[in-house]
């Protein structure tokens, strides 16, 4: 199978750092860089980094996702993040509201996400860089694809992603869903048409700490035929993959009816890890039913952030449907996500190193 | 597998296995009676219930597949109830259908479309070509799916010769399916752009004349290559809901127009609705009427929980409403034990049958010390002997009709001492006594407030046999599948290990169902649901007590708050806010309303804020109906705040 990213120029931990140091030191470079700006503390992690480094030559877009009658102690993290951000930044960033719901509570963040992007100018800019560390699945999906195929491939601009993992492995929890399936916006993939009403679906949902609720619902809302679920491994720390197992036992035996040869294995903080196996799940599929009717493969990425970047990229690549159930609130204390700067990832998704 | 806790109709695509578990008294307690008035199939029906009330479940039992899977097997006995119930709703004639029902699902997809930057009426139009261009394809693959001649469908119309016809894609199945394929296509791709596209790169001419529900009246085709079919369209739409409320709202008037020649049904959460059309439809329907729209003539509504502020089609009330639920969930959970080896195998199929009514509640220690409590509070309140004595005796032939074991007949009788002392004149404590007229005597009221006491003070146990177990359903299909499942699951356990019948005894059914209860409140994931869980809580806190008084001034406890009606009519201008947490409290099954209850001085009207089902359960509060506590919005908000704090 031939891939997109295959090779691609990635950078982890120390390597990461390096790059950064020396890339974006370069005084020819101008770059944009498209974070968050919330109260999980990695908002700010990677863009006080940045900011070092480039000084003037950095422009900071935070985006902040505001859901409804948000918790003042949340707020308070948020303030306190955009503050360091603030203090580090040389020019003034740039700070983008994005409302995550509409007035009736349905889901509109991808929309709005996008509208504040296209606001940005970035015609001054050799480089863009979307930190995804803090971003919602809502939120990142769009910007990622809409920079990418919007924006880079146009424009030859480099773009890259970066991911700050949790220190914990978690993600924040304590968090009200609406209830509903969603579609990161662009990312539909075919599904819901009158082609694939029949056509034979296999999910592929992320294991989740605490986010069972979530793929109970997708589950039944989509009904698939074959699942094959998503196990960090390897994965920090070690036993978080025989946790989630226990956890989703009774999903993986009874409810899903998973064949235990279905489990799909991924290193939780190398997103092309699960990027590749995803693409060979797809072609292969392609491959079988790809004479007799469409079937589709479905993405729930519920897990860490460098498995939700490896199913974002096999998502792009081969338009695949994501689904997922987008968080109402977060409810104190929400847990709170130290980042683990030491497994700084980068991915180098279009530009100069792409021929 | 215990179907109970899947909710396995809505999990079964095939529709013969849907068959053999649906029930048909929903759809013949909701449907039946309106398609008896011949409106079924010619005006906008707007179905109403709460998640879980068993809608989409209605939807599916009358689209084709299954309607087609119940002629090929209209001989079998266990599917005779359904085909008379679909015969009665006139979807077959009890040989060949005769409405080609398709349920389109309202995803969030349509929902998008209301994002895109463009004016409203675009938008409509765009939600509107989606839906008839999926629901002609949806008719055309069920046609497909049930063996029906493909190749000789033809498409009916009103006027055969207008243009309207020929921008459907005329008469034939293949032009049809391929002008809708079209509209779906040139629509998705908008609705999925990352960038929308200029309102002048939207072929709005063509979408725009895309209108089959306008004009198509019939679809036929051969039949067993015998008989030909004449079948009329009918479009389900589900989950209406997930629509912006202005796009509800214009799909609403789109599906009331008279000119429309398709059945149209439209299923929708209480979500949906503004407060106030969700809580007080009275108010809404006048508001109908003074611009142009009668409801019943161009629309019927039909509650699946008659709690709204109107009785349902047929005016049916709370009481009937109870009691057609009770019989609903009997049928329905004695067809998924049909389903379940371990119990169709010893022909144990009626859920009735495994809960035991039988007392095996207090014990001796338990009704010993009750009734010192009696004793006590007498000598204490200074009763003569002779007073107590005649209660007791008040009691004891209440008890010779009625047989309630020795610590409900104790608590019975410290009832009737509290509410003796209630009545006695004030002035001298030990001369004065209650006059014969006024002696408090022992009726049901007493006995079911003496049962709930004893719950809470001896954990007696309370919530058990069927009638509670269906009415702690809340009188949601869902619900009562998911408290009922904990039963089964028990049951079934004790057959495997025990190789026999073992009904479940009182006590283990009180238990098992209040930590059901408890798990589905934890699991509560609705909008807003912190806020009415707060809500629920102190309410219930507050209704505890007040069951739990000495002289249980309301028979068998409180559980609800009424509110005076005419403040009730202003909640929704002058607490928006609270009106919302009520609405999703109600939309949710967390409470439900009942308006218009009169009862006090002067015939005083309330609007009742009633706990219902789990959280009742989880509360340990009666299900009895009726005993509230006179209060006001502003006295909840208090009582709100201060809960929480």
């Amino acid at each position: 199978v031939t891939l997109q990213w295959d090779p691609c120029v990635e950078h982890r931990a120390s390597e990461a750092h390096a790059f950064v140091n020396r890339y974006f030191a370069q005084a020819n470079r101008r770059a944009v860089l498209i974070c968050a700006g919330g109260f999980d503390d990695r908002s700010a992690a990677f863009p006080v980094q940045l900011a070092q480094v480039m000084r003037s030559r950095l422009r900071v877009v935070a985006l902040r996702e505001e859901r409804p009658a948000p918790q003042q102690t949340l707020v308070a993290r948020a303030e306190q993040n955009i503050v360091q951000i603030q203090q580090a930044c040389a020019q003034s960033p740039a700070i983008e509201t994005v409302e995550v719901f509409g007035p009736d509570n349905a889901v509109v963040i991808g929309r709005k996400a996008i509208d504040a992007i296209r606001r940005v100018a970035f015609d001054d800019a050799t480089d863009i860089v979307v930190d995804l560390s803090a971003l919602s699945i809502g939120a990142s999906f769009p910007i990622v694809r809409f920079l990418y195929e919007g924006v880079a491939k146009k424009t030859g601009k480099n773009l890259h992603v970066i991911l700050v993992p949790s220190g914990s492995g978690g993600e924040p929890g304590d968090r009200e869903l609406t209830g509903d399936m969603s579609c990161p916006h662009g990312f539909q993939g075919g599904l819901g048409t009158d082609e694939s009403i029949d056509a034979p679906k296999l999910w592929v949902p992320h294991l989740g700490a605490g986010r069972r609720n979530a793929l109970e619902i997708i589950h039944r809302k989509l009904e698939p035929d074959e699942i094959v679920p998503v196990l960090p491994f390897p994965c920090h720390p070690p036993r978080v993959g025989d946790e989630l197992l226990a956890e989703f036992l009774d999903e993986i035996e009874s409810a899903w009816e998973v064949d235990s040869r279905s489990l799909l294995y991924a290193d939780d903080r190398h997103p092309l890890d699960l990027y590749r196996s995803i693409s060979r799940l797809s072609a292969s599929r392609q491959a079988t039913f790809g004479s007799i009717h469409k079937s589709f493969v479905i993405l729930t990425p519920l897990g860490s952030k460098a498995l939700t970047l490896g199913a974002l990229m096999a998502a792009m690549e081969h338009n695949l449907p994501v689904r997922y159930v987008e968080t109402l609130s977060y409810v104190p204390p929400a847990l709170s996500v130290s980042p683990d700067l030491d497994g700084l990832t980068h991915i180098w998704l279009s530009g100069d190193v792409y021929p | 597998m215990n179907p109970f806790l899947k909710r396995a109709t809505e999990h079964l695509s095939d529709p013969e296995a849907f068959l053999g578990l649906v029930s048909p008294e929903p759809a013949g307690v909701y449907l039946r009676p309106v398609a008896e008035q011949d409106a079924l199939y010619d005006r906008l029906i707007m179905i109403l219930g709460t998640p879980g009330s068993g809608k989409t479940t209605i939807a599916r039992l009358f689209t084709l597949p299954v309607v087609c899977a119940l002629l090929r097997h209209r001989d079998a006995q266990e599917h005779r109830a359904t085909l008379t119930m679909l015969s009665g709703c006139r979807v077959t004639d009890g040989v060949l259908p005769t409405v080609l029902g398709y349920r389109v699902p309202l995803e969030a997809e349509y929902r998008d479309l209301w994002e895109l930057p463009y004016e409203d009426n675009v938008k409509v139009g765009l939600t509107m070509a989606l839906i008839q261009a999926r629901t002609v394809l949806g008719w055309l693959r069920a046609l497909a799916n049930v063996g029906a001649d493909v190749g000789t469908t033809e498409l009916q119309f009103a006027q055969p010769d207008s243009a309207a016809v020929t921008a459907i894609g005329g008469p034939t199945q293949t032009g049809a399916k391929q002008k809708a394929q079209e509209v779906e296509n040139a629509v998705y791709k908008t609705a999925t752009a990352l960038v929308a596209p200029a309102l002048d790169e939207i072929d709005s001419a063509t979408l725009g004349a895309y209108r089959p529900f306008d004009v198509l009246t019939k679809m036929t085709c051969s039949w067993d290559g015998v008989n030909t079919c004449a079948l009329k369209p009918l479009v389900i739409l589900d989950d209406a809901h997930a629509l912006h409320p202005v796009q509800f709202n214009a799909c609403k008037r789109w599906l009331m127009r008279r000119e429309l020649s398709v059945a149209r049904w439209l299923m929708t959460r209480l979500d949906a609705l503004s407060p106030a059309d969700a809580l007080a439809p009275q108010i809404s329907a006048l508001a109908s009427e003074q611009h142009g729209v009668t409801p019943r003539r161009d629309f019927l509504t039909i509650h699946m929980q008659v709690q709204s502020g109107q009785p349902a089609e047929g005016g049916r009330n709370r009481r009937k409403a109870r009691g057609d639920f009770r019989r609903m969930a009997q049928d329905m959970g004695d067809r998924y034990l049909k389903t379940m080896p371990v119990f169709s195998r010893r022909n144990r199929t009626s859920l009735s049958n495994l809960l035991n009514m039988n007392a095996d509640f207090s014990s001796e220690s338990d009704s010993t010390k009750i009734e010192e409590q009696v004793r006590a509070f007498a000598k204490r309140a200074g009763i003569p002997d002779s007073k107590v004595e005649e209660m007791r005796m008040s009691v004891d032939g209440y008890a010779t009709t009625d047989q309630p074991d020795r610590a409900v007949r104790a608590q019975m009788l410290l009832i009737l001492l509290n509410r003796y002392i209630k009545r006695r004149p004030q002035g001298d404590l030990f001369e004065s006594q209650v006059e014969e007229s006024r002696m408090p005597t022992a009726n049901s009221g007493i006995r079911a407030s003496a049962e709930i006491q004893l719950l809470h003070k001896v954990k007696r146990p309370f919530y058990f046999g069927p009638k509670m177990l269906f009415d702690a359903s809340g009188e949601n299909i869902e619900q009562f599948l998911r408290l009922a499942g904990c039963l089964v699951e028990v049951a079934e356990l004790n057959i495997i290990r025990r190789r026999e019948i073992v009904s479940l005894s009182a006590t283990i059914q009180n238990k098992l169902l209040r930590q059901r209860a408890t798990e589905m409140l934890s699991g509560w994931q609705f909008p807003m649901h912190s806020q009415v869980r707060v809500l629920v809580d102190a309410m219930a806190t507050k209704c505890l007590a007040k069951t739990l008084e000495g002289n249980a001034p309301l028979d068998g406890g409180a559980n609800a708050f009424g509110i005076p009606q005419d403040d009730y009519a202003t909640m929704f201008s002058a607490h928006p806010q609270f009106a919302r947490v009520v609405q999703f409290a109600v939309a949710h099954n967390a409470i439900s309303l009942v308006p218009h209850y009169q009862q006090g001085g002067n015939n005083r009207e309330w609007c009742l804020l009633e706990i219902c089902g789990p959280a009742a359960l989880v509360h340990g509060l009666t299900l009895k109906r009726g005993g509230f506590i006179e209060s006001s919005i502003e006295q909840i908000l208090e009582l709100v705040e201060g809960h929480r704090s």
